[in-house]
Parts: structure tokens; sequence; C-alpha cells
């Protein structure tokens, strides 16, 4: 429930990551703007649709997948939150076949807001730590 | 929405009707995949394939008739236009000849040829090429995996190793046998072009040198060389394997296939890349085993798959290298390979399986720019992921 004495970017963060552990990414329409964008280890995603391109994919690999918040800091354009997720590894996900293992992982997003709805994300979501849980990685292939 | 993928308008080597014949002399894979409401115009090999399956094998000239006509495309052409740059005969000629190429053109590219869908008349003057809209449903290629020992009248081949046992006792294949053979069983019966054929496996000296080498493989494989049974020759067409395949997968192709289809889905839906192929390394040759983009066919399947050569093409040097490459002029690299999309630029991310390449995530783009140091970071990031899902060869 959330409280009225809430600032408007506690509800937004937390809306946010309702988002995750509600698996409704219809809300992504009215919590984030057209032209978010998402940073993460493996990409920039750019634009509402490809987030939830990017988070309809992981939830068919996790369908069970929940975060829980281990620490928020609000201030009047961030959201900070630092989480970590448990997960079933159930189908495919970025080339790794089903392995059925459950994983856990820390991760900690810095979210920018504007005219109350996120519009850049930053992600540091620890995911090689995860990968490494499912058989990966390998080393990594230098530019040269 | 334009439907042409491939109109050859490069200004470098776009295809005129006189420079057809010359520059498919040079290089087939110069020439452009072109998408019609009815079907799929291959002028690397000649071919056209309807929405129904159906393909029918196209004459130089009506190559030449439709490349003049794709040039034009959507606007009216007169008969003495294309007289003259598909013939060579002067304006005003009486030549019944457009009038007859374009009926043989209709029985084939026309589902009914009294009632165009694409290849029109204009009245008193000539004719009007349709390549606007969405592009046609073609039929995908088979999504069975690709048998891995083949049984001959005179032989087991293991594709696998190379080995081959049977009447004249065990021999081992080549690599580039071995690779010719992939090729061929990949195309499951399919007539594999000669030019396509001599590319993949990289023999050159053209005709001649491809059919030597198909020699040495039937003295292989076959009982009587001479007189072959499996490794067929189409005249003027290229090479076809008969053989029933035995089906014995070394492992479960489906998982894999999927995996490896979310990582190309990642690429594309989720990073933005117009285009990304995943290869799997079999040996000395590279197999394209997933894609995004105009490459993946509707039920997820390969469209056309192709096979490349470690060290050979764009990818093929960043697999030998073992290291990524970004070119930002790709058709002006001599290394360059066009698949079905002619690239400005191509990003190829070998994917290392402890310190061996074992497969490849290869991204093109039409769009200068496109292709930024941020995705090669995230496709080195997503090969390292992925790769303990790709055998290793050496294994």
């Amino acid at each position: 429930m959330m409280s009225d004495e809430m600032t408007p970017n506690e509800r937004l963060g937390r809306a946010y990551l309702a988002i995750f552990n509600d698996h409704d990414l219809d809300a992504c329409d009215r919590l984030l703007t057209e032209d978010f964008v998402s940073h993460l280890r493996v990409g920039e995603v750019r634009g509402v649709e490809a987030f939830k391109a990017l988070m309809t994919g992981f939830f068919e690999a996790f369908p069970d997948a929940h975060w829980t918040v281990d620490e928020w800091i609000f201030t009047e354009d961030r959201v900070v939150i630092r989480y970590h997720w448990e997960g079933t590894q159930q189908a495919a996900w970025l080339g790794i076949p089903p392995t059925h293992q459950r994983v856990r992982a820390e991760g900690l997003e810095l979210l920018h807001v504007r005219d109350g709805r996120i519009f850049e994300v930053w992600n540091y979501s620890d995911l090689m730590g995860m990968a490494a849980l499912l058989g990966a990685p390998e080393p990594l292939a230098i530019s040269g | 929405m334009v439907r042409v993928l491939l109109v050859a308008h490069d200004e470098t080597v776009g295809p005129s009707p006189a420079t057809l014949g010359a520059m498919a002399a040079a290089d087939p894979q110069l020439l452009p995949v072109v998408h019609l409401a009815t079907g799929l115009v291959d002028f690397a090999r000649g071919r056209f394939t309807r929405a129904d399956g159906a393909s029918a094998r196209l004459t130089t000239r009506e190559l030449e008739v439709l490349a003049f006509l794709v040039d034009h495309a959507d606007e009216p052409v007169s008969r003495d236009d294309l007289l003259g740059a598909v013939w060579g005969h002067h304006a005003l000629s009486l030549s019944r000849a457009v009038d007859t190429a374009m009926s043989r053109l209709r029985k084939k590219i026309e589902p009914d040829p009294t009632a165009p869908q694409v290849l029109f008349t204009v009245h008193g003057h000539g004719y009007r090429l349709l390549v606007a809209g969405d592009p046609p449903e073609l039929p995908p290629p088979p999504s069975a995996p690709t048998p891995r020992r083949l049984r001959l009248s005179a032989c087991e081949v293991d594709l696998a190793s190379g080995h081959v046992r049977g009447d004249n006792g065990a021999v081992v294949l080549t690599a580039r046998e071995r690779l010719m053979l992939e090729v061929l069983v990949r195309a499951r019966g399919q007539v594999v072009e000669a030019h396509s054929l001599a590319r993949q496996v990289g023999v050159v000296g053209g005709k001649a040198a491809l059919s030597n080498a198909m020699s040495r493989l039937r003295a292989k494989l076959e009982s009587d060389g001479a007189e072959p049974v499996h490794l067929l020759a189409v005249r003027g067409e290229g090479y076809r394997l008969d053989a029933p395949p035995v089906e014995t997968p070394p492992r479960a192709p489906d998982a894999h296939d999927r995996a490896l289809a979310s990582l190309a889905q990642h690429v594309g839906a989720v990073l933005g890349a117009e285009d990304c192929v995943v290869y799997r390394r079999a040996g000395e040759a590279l197999l394209q085993v997933a894609a995004f983009g105009p490459k993946r066919g509707p039920d997820g399947a390969l469209v056309r798959p192709l096979t490349q050569r470690l060290g050979e093409g764009l990818v093929g040097a960043a697999a030998a290298a073992g290291r990524p490459s970004l070119v930002r002029a790709a058709r002006e690299d001599p290394r360059y390979v066009q698949d079905i999309l002619p690239a400005t630029e191509e990003l190829s991310v070998p994917i290392l399986k402890r310190g061996r390449v074992v497969g490849v995530i290869d991204c093109e783009s039409t769009r200068p720019g496109a292709l930024t140091h941020d995705l090669e970071n995230a496709l080195v990031l997503l090969a390292a992921i992925a790769a303990p899902a790709f055998e290793d060869p050496a294994e």
C-alpha cells in the first residue's frame, strides 16, 4: 500500500519495481517516456517497445523472477534502487539453453526522472555473475 | 512500404542491363535479390521462386529484362527502350521480341499470366513492373537438423570427422571435400548453383576447377566416379546430392537452435540492430544457425542459409583472427561477401570457447554509422555469455 506521504519519485520508483514483480509491461507506457533509454551491460535499449521486448524475453526465460529491494534513494530527479533478484531459467536466454537452475544476482539501477516519468536508466545488474551461475561466461574477445 | 529489398541502386555497383552479364561473370554475389508480390527474383542464381514454393529458371535475357524493369520500378517502360537496352535494337523497331519475351516471363513470374499482378501492359506504350507493397510469404527452408552421417550405395560418410568407410576401404575427406559435401547436404536434394558452390567452398578457377574437385570427391564416394549416382551434375545449373540422409544429430539441436535464436532476437529486437546472424563453426566452415531480420523466415527458420569458410569473407576473417571487426565501408572491402542484404557496414564478433573460435555474431546495416562501438562491446559480452552453448570443434 502506497502512503500518501510518499514523494512523487518514491511512488514512481515503487511503481517501476512493480513492473518487474507483477510482470506488468503495460505499465511501461505510463511510467516511461517515449524517448526512454536503458543502458545495460549487454547493450543500450532505446524506446519503450524495445524495453518491453527485452523484458518479455526475460520473463519467458525466468517466469518466477522476483526482485527484492535492499536500499532506496530518492532525490528530486533521480531514484536509485539497490536490489537482488532470484529466478529459475526455464527457457533460452541470451543464447544460453534452459538450465532449469535457480539463480540469484545483485544489481543497482539509477533512474532519471522528467515530468513524473523515467526517461533514462543506468543498469548495473551483475549480469556476468548471473551468467556464470548458468555456465557462462567465457573470456572476452577484445577488439584489435 | 517498398517491396524491393535489394534493388541494385548501389552507386558503385548497381547493375544495368548492359552490365548485368559482365557482373554475373565477375561475381554473382554482386547481383541483387528482388521481392515482387508474386515471389522472389534471385539474380545471382537466375531463379524465380513463387510464393507457393514453385521455382523457375530465368534465362539471361529474362534476367536482363527484369533488371531493366527493376531499375525503372513502377514506371511505364516503352517497348523501344527495352529493345534498345536489352536487345541493342534501334528505336522504332517493329520487332515482336519484347512482347514474346514478356509473354514467356509472365508464365514464370505470374500465377495467372492472363491476369497479371506485377508485370502490366501499358497499352500503346510498353510495360510496367510493380515492385511496391508487402513482401510475399515465401516457403520456409526445411528446419530439421542437418544430418551428420550419409549412407551412400558404396560407403558411409561421417560428416563430422570426414571419415568414409565402404567398398573402397577407409578414406578421409579433405577439409574442402567435407565442406563441399556439407553444402550439398544442407541443400537437401536441391541444386546448388555452380558459382555459389565454388564460392562457398573456396574453389577458384571457374567451373573446370569445380568439376575437377567434384571428380575427386566422386572417386572417394561413388562406386564408379564416371557414372555417379549420388553427386549429380545438373547441366547449366550446378550440382545436387541424391542421397538418403541418416538423421543422427550429435546433440539436442533444437534447444541450442532456440537458444541461439534468443541471442539473435536480443541483438535485433532489443538492441535495434537491423540484422543479426549467428554462425556456428564446423571444422573450417562457419554455418548460419540463427538470425534476426531479413535472414529469419516466418517460422524462425533461416532464409537461404549460407556457409562461409574460416578466413574468408568479413565473418571468416574475424573468426580466423579471433577478434571483433567493424568495417564501415563493407562493400569496398575485397573480403566482403554479400548475403541477402547489400550491407553498408558489417560488425563481426567471434565467439570464443576456451580460447578457440566456435562461432560468430554478425550484424550488417544499410545505414552508415548504425553499428557502433557500444554495440560491439555489447556483442562481445553476449558472445561470452552464449559461448558455453556452442560445441567446441576441437572436442
